[in-house]
């Protein structure tokens, strides 16, 4: 601060100085002019001495100049590094975001199975009152198998609770990482109406990978299909896995509105969204094509407006098989 | 009392027709909305409640009350919710809504609303 304080007041003392000094020179000049118009003959022109007087004036002009863009630079350079936090923070709360949705599909997925149980215990005990055995019988069967169904959505949830960073690369069956994906989907695409149609090949080679990673990809693009599926007619959902060359190729289709050409470049971009304020953050993509990238594959989009889209994802099979 | 029962999950609507008819009530069941909005249509007159799931593939079960309800009929509602922090955005004020059961529910709390709306009605 107080350094700051002394350079600001020595940079006024030497300008003080300097306009001295031009002072004193406009002066000198002033002289010399009379001089040279008493000297018969002597011509001096005047432009060339006022021109050591310009330059030092647009010397003093340009130092200001820079100064200013110095700190407008460091500024910029700010407000740069704010913007990356930020968008940070962003993605973050997306992420949150679609693990707010994801609890809300978890809670009645669990409710239901729950509901069954408790009903059936109910029953249970009515019928012990009444000493219907058989029907009892009956009613631990449905509580089993209840159970069961609330089992496999919980050992689900752990999975994805796991911390995803520390997690080594693992060899993945994309086939069951879709299955998976689906299991949180499945009652919110038949309530739409959504007809899914998985034609996943039985010899997929594995790939490396994060599952839960993978998984988010899979749940962005199955999310951003169930919307495009809103207001069509057609409602299909078709998901195939191959084999291509040193690649498992995943192609995610749906008949939905389809993506028009202007703005088939700028779907992959963050913040990029076609939904309404608040509706959407347009990062499902962009973090689906940075998770891809991290895997060393590609995504890529093949659509037209009102025909539907298909992303076609592209990951290399891994070497250990 | 005639009671239209509407839900996806064929367990509950099992369990949910035995209850009710042990409790001497009449039970009809429809295992989605469409159904239940044809059958309730036929007899109209011959019910005196509706328990419906709130969602359900194809007409679920808040679009089946709202379509009732245009055409003229108000019949009390027990709804059912899987999740109510997604369901409950819906405006159900203009519906003779009896309850919203969160799953999971006991019987006894069902019989306690159906008995409620018996009286209701036999005014
Ligand atoms: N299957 C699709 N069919 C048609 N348009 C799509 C499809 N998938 C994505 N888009 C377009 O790409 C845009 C960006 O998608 P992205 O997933 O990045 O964000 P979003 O879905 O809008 O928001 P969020 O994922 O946060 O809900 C969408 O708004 C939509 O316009
Ligand atoms: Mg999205």
């Amino acid at each position: 601060m107080v350094i700051k304080l002394l350079k600001e007041v020595t940079i006024l003392a030497v300008f003080g100085i300097v306009l001295f000094l031009v002072l004193v020179w406009i002066g000198a000049f002033e002289l010399l002019w009379e001089w040279s118009r008493q000297q018969e003959g002597a011509e001096i022109d005047k432009l060339f001495i006022l021109f050591p007087v310009l330059a030092f004036f647009f010397a003093i002009f340009l130092w200001l100049q820079i100064r200013e863009a110095k700190s407008l630079n460091r500024r910029l350079q700010i407000s740069n590094e704010q913007l990356k936090i930020s968008q940070a923070q962003l993605v973050q709360s997306a992420k949150l975001a679609s693990l707010g949705e994801m609890v809300a599909g978890v809670a009645h997925e669990i409710n239901n199975p729950l509901g069954v149980i408790n009903m059936a215990v109910d029953m249970s005990l009515i019928h012990l009152e009444q000493s219907k055995y058989d029907l009892i019988e009956e009613h631990l069967r449905t509580i089993k198998e209840q159970t069961k169904r609330a089992s496999v959505i919980v050992s689900h949830l752990r999975e994805f609770g796991r911390d995803t960073g520390l997690e080594k690369q693992v060899d993945i069956d994309l086939n069951k990482v879709i299955a998976k994906s689906f299991i949180l989907f499945h009652k919110d695409l038949s309530n739409r109406n959504i007809e899914v149609i998985q034609q996943l090949s039985e010899s997929l080679p594995l790939v490396k990978g994060n599952v839960i990673e993978l998984e988010q990809v899979f749940i962005n693009l199955f999310s951003n299909a169930e919307n495009a599926l809103k207001s069509s007619r057609k409602k299909q959902l078709i998901v195939r896995s191959f084999r291509r060359k040193g690649f498992v190729v995943i192609e995610v289709e749906d008949t939905g509105s389809g993506i028009p050409f202007s703005i088939k470049s700028k779907i992959f971009d963050p913040f990029f969204t076609t939904k309404k304020m608040g509706e959407g953050t347009g990062l499902g993509l962009s973090i689906s094509y940075k998770i891809i990238r991290n895997h060393k594959g590609t995504i890529v989009v093949e659509s037209e407006e009102g025909k539907g889209a298909k992303f076609i994802i592209q990951l290399p099979v891994s070497k250990s098989t | 009392m005639k009671i239209l029962i509407m839900d996806d999950e064929s367990q509950i609507l099992k369990l949910l027709e035995n209850y009710l008819t042990m409790l001497n009530h009449q039970v009809v069941t429809a295992s989605d909305g469409q159904k239940g909005l044809e059958l309730f249509l036929q007899t109209p007159d011959v019910f005196d409640l509706i328990i419906t799931d709130f969602k359900m593939p194809g007409l679920d079960g808040i679009s089946v009350i709202f379509r009732l309800k245009d055409e003229g009929y108000e019949i009390p509602v027990v709804f059912i919710s899987g999740h109510r922090m997604k369901e409950e955005k819906v405006d159900t004020r203009d519906l003779k809504v009896a309850a919203i059961l969160d799953k999971p529910f006991d019987l006894k709390r069902l019989n306690q609303i159906v008995s409620l709306v018996e009286k209701a009605e036999s005014k």
